[in-house]
């Protein structure tokens, strides 16, 4: 195969692969996850989920758990893991390099809130 | 003691497009090493074919550059031009799979979040920019690698790449995240920019080079001009068989096309005066065509590995087709007449279109070891291998050198491969047309 078919064909499936993508996102964004049942959690029991296969963030006195997320993570893992179990709402806000999240990252959170934490 | 020069030309071929693959992909390893388990996601995949492709076109970037010691690398400007445009390639089909892949692992966690990173989306920088160039670089791909457009409209397309380089520095600076890998990939970006600087101000200007006047020119056939060149001010050393980048400059009776093309120099390397056979091919070429005496020329290079000075004393056969056989002409000018045997085959349409033939009958009558062989396709058919055999006998343990245009040059090394001549002994100009 020359080189014209090889850059013609790779275009024409990268448009069908992303139109696939396009409208399967689109079609599993209009039936989003029922919101999950807030409880209230203590520190304690948030700091329990520590490891990356099983990590909750605090943030701003909300617990999420971001385990399925990590993989999604634009930045590596590790900017994320570091902070499981833990009081994490400084380093969400400001990543850390005092640069804020996006509207759409904090909407993002909301999808894996967990439940409130008392002090 | 042995030569900087001789050091670069005892390596192996494939020694150049190996250190520049490897200089592309550095980026990228480095963050799979860096990144353990998590390049094993899809994720990990996308930031690795992102990396990839980054430093696939910073390198392809540096190999379009007309530099010599690039040429002595890699045996000839054809060849760094065939690695250039490989990298551009390999680069432009990991860039397709960076989004795609990044999209997925998002979609398989969040699908919402899968369609923000599916659209160049203004409010982040970084998918914004990735956007931008990822539709810049899919135009000028499909527009310049995939279509048959003439050759100036072409030039100015390809270049035009050099949007869609910037738009891909902007996504690496916006993308950084103080990683040794995404360093690695900007500082390899940097050189990038600086080598397309470079070749747009310093090489592409038709004023660039060293200085030459016309002084004689002489129409040899109906599209083809015979140019003698002098040199205004510093005088250009080359070797029989390279060839040079010329550009005319405007004159008071000639206006130039304001592109350089390369040519091959017909005349021996002692004589101070350069000499060019033009064939109205293209736009620029039949503009040439009226060149008058007095005007100036730009003159870069010189360039080409056709005859590689490892074969110099082994028996040769030059095979030729068209305006392909002037790199015979100042060739033939310097062999010895006790040098290895020489069978040069000069393939044309006929006797009538076979412009040089006087010339390379007039260089070899006293060299007794050379012997020049026709094959005319209206009367003989096409130059295959049996008919070039049944000429100059077999050609196992000979040095083949082909010299002609692309799809004979191209047809003629794959009936050779199939005929067992190894690779290693088959020795082209390729891939200085686009």
């Amino acid at each position: 195969m020359n080189t014209r078919r090889v850059v013609l064909v790779a275009a024409l499936a990268f448009m069908l692969a992303w139109s696939t993508l396009v409208s399967l996102a689109a079609q599993k964004s209009r039936h989003p996850v029922a919101p999950r049942e807030a409880r209230l959690l203590s520190r304690a029991e948030v700091a329990h989920h520590d490891r990356p296969e099983d990590c909750w963030l605090v943030i701003r006195g909300k617990a999420y758990d971001v385990t399925k997320y990590l993989s999604a993570h634009p930045a590596p893992p590790r900017t994320i893991t570091d902070h499981c179990g833990k009081e994490s709402t400084s380093a969400f806000e400001t990543k850390e390099r005092g640069r804020a999240h996006s509207p759409q990252a904090w909407q993002l959170l909301e999808t894996y809130f967990v439940g409130e934490v008392r002090d | 003691m042995v030569a900087k020069g001789e050091l670069v030309l005892k390596l192996p071929s494939w020694f150049p497009v190996l250190v520049a693959t490897t200089l592309a992909v550095t980026p990228a390893l480095t963050w799979a090493c860096s990144a353990g388990a998590d390049a094993l996601t899809w994720h990990g995949f996308a930031r690795f074919t992102g990396f990839a492709a980054a430093g696939l076109f910073a390198v392809s970037m540096l190999l379009m550059l007309r530099l010599t010691w690039l040429d002595r690398a890699f045996r000839g400007l054809g060849h760094v031009y065939q690695a250039h445009h490989a990298l551009g390639v390999a680069g432009f089909l990991l860039l397709l799979v960076h989004p795609l892949t990044l999209a997925l692992g998002t979609f398989l966690v969040e699908p919402a979040a899968a369609l923000r990173l599916l659209w160049p989306n203004p409010s982040s920088k970084a998918v914004f920019s990735g956007w931008l160039a990822l539709l810049l670089f899919l135009v000028f791909f499909v527009v310049t690698v995939a279509q048959r457009i003439p050759f100036h409209r072409w030039r100015r397309l390809h270049r035009a790449l050099g949007l869609a380089y910037g738009a891909m520095v902007w996504h690496l600076v916006a993308t950084y995240h103080g990683s040794v890998a995404g360093g690695l990939a900007l500082g390899l970006a940097a050189l990038g920019v600086l080598g397309f600087a470079h070749r747009l101000l310093a090489e592409d200007p038709p004023s660039r080079g060293l200085r030459y006047r016309i002084t004689s020119v002489r129409r040899r056939g109906p599209k083809v001009v015979d140019l003698v060149l002098e040199p205004l001010d510093k005088k250009l050393r080359f070797e029989a068989g390279q060839f040079v980048y010329l550009a005319m400059r405007d004159s008071p009776d000639y206006q130039a096309c304001g592109e350089s093309h390369p040519y091959t120099l017909t005349g021996h390397p002692d004589d101070p005066r350069l000499h060019v056979s033009v064939k109205a091919l293209g736009f620029c070429t039949r503009h040439i065509q009226e060149a008058t005496v007095d005007t100036e020329a730009a003159v870069q290079g010189p360039f080409g590995g056709l005859f590689p000075p490892q074969t110099m004393n082994r028996p040769q056969v030059w095979i030729g087709g068209g305006i392909g056989v002037t790199p015979f002409l100042g060739r033939a000018s310097i062999i010895a007449a006790d040098g290895p045997s020489i069978d040069i085959v000069y393939c044309a349409a006929n006797e009538g279109t076979a412009l040089y033939l006087e010339d390379l009958r007039t260089l070899t009558r006293d060299r007794p070891n050379m012997c020049v062989h026709t094959i005319y396709e209206d009367t003989t058919g096409l130059p295959t291998v049996p008919a070039i055999e049944s000429r100059v006998g077999s050609l196992e343990g000979k040095e083949l050198m082909l010299a002609g245009p692309p799809a004979m040059v191209d047809a003629l090394r794959r009936a050779l491969r199939a005929r067992g001549i190894p690779a290693a002994h088959i020795h082209t100009e390729e891939g200085m047309a686009r």
